[in-house]
């Protein structure tokens, strides 16, 4: 039983080392990894921004990048009536959806030369959102620029 | 001897070599155009709109669906208008005058991408109304 069972095994072995394969055997071929780098462009348009941004409340603006490079924001000024310019406030870069921006990348930043915000993109359309983090006691008053390619 | 190894034979063929994947016929999966409502409230002389993204390129189609006062409808004309996000607003690239209908008021082709839809008061309302946009898209 034993010598049946071990002579089974062999031919099992055999079978499917020399019965499965149908494979023919293929010549190597050559990879060739092409590697693309694609520069950034520089931003080529700026739109400047101004606004009201009401206690708890936000803002946003839409703008076109046509090829892919380099998108800057820059928080430039922040002012009203029981708002210090230096309020941190919310500032993001997102896309467009629904009645709202969908920012993709945000800080809590004060209002300064700038850019605060940098990032590169695709060819799209894009949004730069303004918030209330929670610091505000009044309407504030801010301008923005935002640079694209 | 020679039924053994008939029998081990029979074995590995069947379950060794075994090729039994059926050919299956291939499937086409149609998706269906996907609608978008966009409801709020209007007030006199102002407007709104609603921002969406393509992810495949195609016809949209827009219509007011419907524009009632305190739940009554109304047979107000708004203007309707599709076009991309711009600036703090939505540039509209085509534009209708309507009042509610079932039927598409605005059709354009339109690549992959992020468009949007506007609704505006521009004859003056008596007071705000509430609307419903529906939007098609592929």
């Amino acid at each position: 039983m034993k010598y049946s069972a071990s002579f089974c095994t062999l031919v099992l072995t055999l079978l499917t080392a020399i019965g499965c394969s149908k494979n023919t055997p293929t010549s190597p071929t050559a990879t060739t990894t092409t590697t693309t780098t694609t520069t950034a462009a520089v931003p080529a348009y700026s739109e400047d921004w101004t606004d009201t941004l009401p206690v708890g409340g936000a803002r946003f603006y839409s703008f076109t990048v046509t090829q892919y490079g380099t998108v800057n924001v820059s928080l430039t000024s922040v002012s009203g009536q029981y708002v210090p310019s230096t309020v941190t406030l919310g500032l993001g870069i997102g896309t467009p959806d629904a009645e709202t921006c969908t920012a993709t990348t945000s800080i809590s930043t004060q209002s300064g030369a700038g850019p605060q915000l940098t990032g590169t993109y695709e060819p799209g359309v894009y949004c730069v959102r303004v918030s209330d983090v929670g610091n505000l006691f009044g309407a504030a008053q801010f301008s923005l620029t935002v640079a694209y390619p | 001897m020679k039924s053994l190894v008939m029998i081990c034979a029979i074995a590995a063929l069947a379950s060794g070599c075994s090729k039994s994947a059926t050919p299956t016929s291939p499937t086409t999966t149609v998706t269906a155009p996907t609608p978008i409502l966009f409801s709020g409230t209007l007030q006199p002389r102002t407007s709104r709109f609603y921002s969406y993204t393509l992810t495949s390129a195609g016809t949209v189609t827009a219509l007011l669906a419907s524009l009632e006062r305190n739940g009554v409808p109304a047979g107000n004309s708004l203007e309707l208008g599709i076009g991309v996000p711009a600036g703090t607003g939505c540039a509209v690239t085509a534009v209708a005058n309507t009042s509610a209908t079932l039927q598409p008021q605005l059709r354009e082709d339109y690549s992959t991408g992020t468009y949007c839809v506007r609704i505006s008061d521009v004859d003056g309302l008596p007071q705000a109304m509430t609307f419903t946009i529906r939007v098609i898209h592929p």
